[in-house]
């Protein structure tokens, strides 16, 4: 209200209100100030850019690309680590450093499929079973329970078992065990929104469910989501790497994380090397993740 | 032709062996271009009478009639009639504008809902729009977070007015401005009002609001019309004790021997819940005046002057009316 400037006289009774409209800061210039101030999230956000980048131009960053398919040089197995193979070399003599770049690609390939798939599932469900409510509701909302009370890894598990192990039956079967976290989220978001006057506004207006449902209430759910998102991106990755390291996952030779650690146990006491780094690439990226997410959330929530 | 006419309404809520008597026998009526203002403490029934008119709400008794047309049954076409002939500027600017939209996006909700005009007619309805409740063009990308709380309730209003309805229900529209941005509202509401001849209901606890802002008054206590009239008619001789104590508590300035409290036709008590409605005469409880028969018998509706009723065993009927 410290805005207004007394009303000009005008034709039209109650005068221009014109008082200026604040001045609009882009909000990504919000979010890089607001971010910046927290050490903690910045190396998360440092963290996330490098396996992106890692992610895209893997092939073309690692020093031995050759070395991340099938190739087998015995000349130089299980050296450790030297300035020619930062991490060492494995048990055929491809270089852990490449492999490991390399299969930035596949965690992250996973985790966008899972999470997308997972977000185009449940974020409807939710909002739908909380804007009808009702029988419907309560149908979806008993569904996604069902789900829910499966532990993920053991439906993965068990899914993977039962179509063969490849990449899109990991996608999918994570997908599905992962969607109920997002329509549980966006039940309760939804729930609490569907009872904001602008709600009763758009069906006042004549809008239909399904406009109300995602021009009104989906655009106020974007904050929590992106929070959600970045924090369960480090999760999936970490549930792929577990598939992997299981061996009902990626299958090699396909440089994933967690077969790198499962094939380098065997050379446990020597070899460390073998394990360490894949083991290290996954802790970082899970926490990486989890500090930007946890950065978002002071971030998005302080505004709302 | 009305506009709107209520007959016989009544709305419960809860179970049939604890009824929330949330109206009783309500019947109202709304001619074109006429402003009616409903005044009423918290509970008495308003904001149910308001959801009522817009679909929102069914009722559980009466007929709602909107524009000649029998809209009581609330069907999908009975809901798309009333939302295009219908409108409402809600109490709260600020929960009642997706803090997510832009302002054009806002306003142009109800003709994108209703399939009215092109994109490009809307476009320039909007630009329309904005000039009419006096907000300058720049506001239209801007988001409601941008805006005070005056400029919001202008876009709350043009929204309204966006699909040109017929009647326009506002519910407390001032309530949550501050004191100099009320009074430009209201004069926005009273010149839109000249000149497109829109009927208003107006709900609202402030008596100093209905004064400017309608033509005819309706005092609704516990869920009951108790008094209608003329605004001059009830301002100046109220014959309802409950309007009498509703009106004697407007403060005046300059008016030092009349302090509150002090006034002995002040309502005693709170208002009942419309759990455990009182027998005969709702108000008794609370009135000063009440003698034996209010406490058994339901008053009727009596014509104390003409056009004016009000719901109370101790007025006078005017001569000649039964």
């Amino acid at each position: 209200m410290t805005n207004d400037i007394p009303a000009r006289d005008s034709p039209i009774a109650g005068g221009v209100e014109d008082g200026p409209v604040s001045v609009e800061v882009p909000a990504w210039r919000i979010a890089v100030a607001t971010l910046g101030k927290s050490p903690l999230s910045m190396v998360g956000l440092g963290i996330v850019l490098l396996i992106l980048v890692l992610a895209i131009f893997g092939p073309w960053i690692a020093p031995f690309p050759d070395d991340a398919g099938a190739t087998v040089n015995f000349a130089e197995r299980l050296q450790p680590p030297s300035w020619k193979h930062w991490f060492g070399t494995d048990i055929v003599g491809r270089d852990v450093l490449s492999r490991v770049i390399v299969g930035a690609r596949i965690s992250m390939m996973i985790a966008a499929f899972v999470i997308v798939l997972a977000v185009l599932i449940g974020v409807p469900i939710g909002i739908i079973a909380a804007y009808w409510g009702g029988w419907l509701g309560n149908i979806l909302m008993r569904i996604n329970e069902v789900f829910l009370a499966i532990p993920s890894l053991v439906f993965v598990l068990a899914v993977a078992a039962l179509l063969g192990p490849s990449l899109p039956v990991v996608i999918a079967a994570i997908a599905l065990a992962w969607w109920t976290w997002f329509a549980r989220l966006a039940y309760g978001e939804a729930l609490h929104i569907k009872e904001e006057q602008f709600v009763e506004a758009a069906q006042v207006s004549g809008a239909g469910g399904l406009r109300i449902a995602f021009t009104e209430i989906l655009p106020n759910l974007t904050s929590v989501l992106v929070v959600k998102i970045t924090l369960d991106i480090g999760y999936v990755i970490l549930l792929g790497a577990a598939l992997g390291f299981l061996g009902l996952g990626v299958q090699p030779p396909d440089p994933e994380w967690g077969i790198m650690v499962a094939e380098g146990r065997d050379q446990l006491p020597n070899a460390w090397w073998l394990t360490t780094f894949p083991g290290l690439a996954i802790f970082v990226t899970v926490i990486g993740f989890n500090l930007l997410g946890d950065g978002l959330n002071d971030l998005l929530g302080a505004r709302q | 032709m009305s506009v709107l006419d209520l007959t016989h309404i009544s709305r419960n809520f809860g179970t049939a062996s604890r009824p929330v008597r949330a109206l009783r026998d309500v019947s109202l009526r709304i001619e074109k271009g006429e402003r009616l203002g409903i005044v009423g403490e918290s509970g008495s029934g308003k904001t149910t009478l308001a959801r009522i008119v817009l679909g929102l709400t069914r009722t559980s008794a009466g007929t709602v009639r909107l524009l000649d047309r029998d809209v009581t049954a609330h069907s999908a076409a009975d809901r798309r009639f009333i939302h295009g002939a219908v409108q409402m500027v809600f109490q709260d600017p600020m929960s009642s504008l997706n803090p997510r939209k832009r302002i054009k996006d806002i306003i142009a909700l109800p003709l994108r809902a209703q399939g009215v005009g092109t994109a490009a007619t809307r476009a320039s309805r909007v630009r329309d729009l904005l000039d009419s409740v006096g907000l300058p063009q720049r506001f239209l990308n801007a988001r409601p977070g941008q805006l005070s709380g005056g400029q919001r309730q202008r876009v709350g209003i043009a929204r309204a007015l966006a699909i040109e309805p017929q009647l326009l229900l506002l519910d407390e529209p001032t309530a949550s401005l501050d004191v100099s941005v009320q009074a430009r509202v209201l004069e926005l509401l009273v010149g839109l009002q000249q000149r497109l001849g829109i009927a208003q209901v107006m709900i609202s606890h402030n008596l100093g609001v209905i004064r400017h802002a309608a033509d005819r008054v309706a005092v609704m206590y516990l869920g009951q019309i108790v008094e209608t009239g003329t605004t001059a008619q009830l301002y100046a001789s109220p014959a309802h004790p409950y309007t009498q104590a509703l009106f004697s508590a407007i403060p005046r300035v300059g008016d030092k021997k009349r302090t509150l409290g002090e006034d002995h036709t002040l309502a005693r008590g709170e208002v009942a819940s419309a759990l455990n409605i009182p027998d005969g005469c709702p108000f008794h409880p609370r009135c000063p005046r009440a003698s034996h028969i209010c406490r058994s018998a339901e008053p009727k509706q009596v014509e104390v002057s003409p056009g004016q009723f009000a719901r109370c065993h101790l007025v006078e009927p005017m001569a000649g009316s039964v």
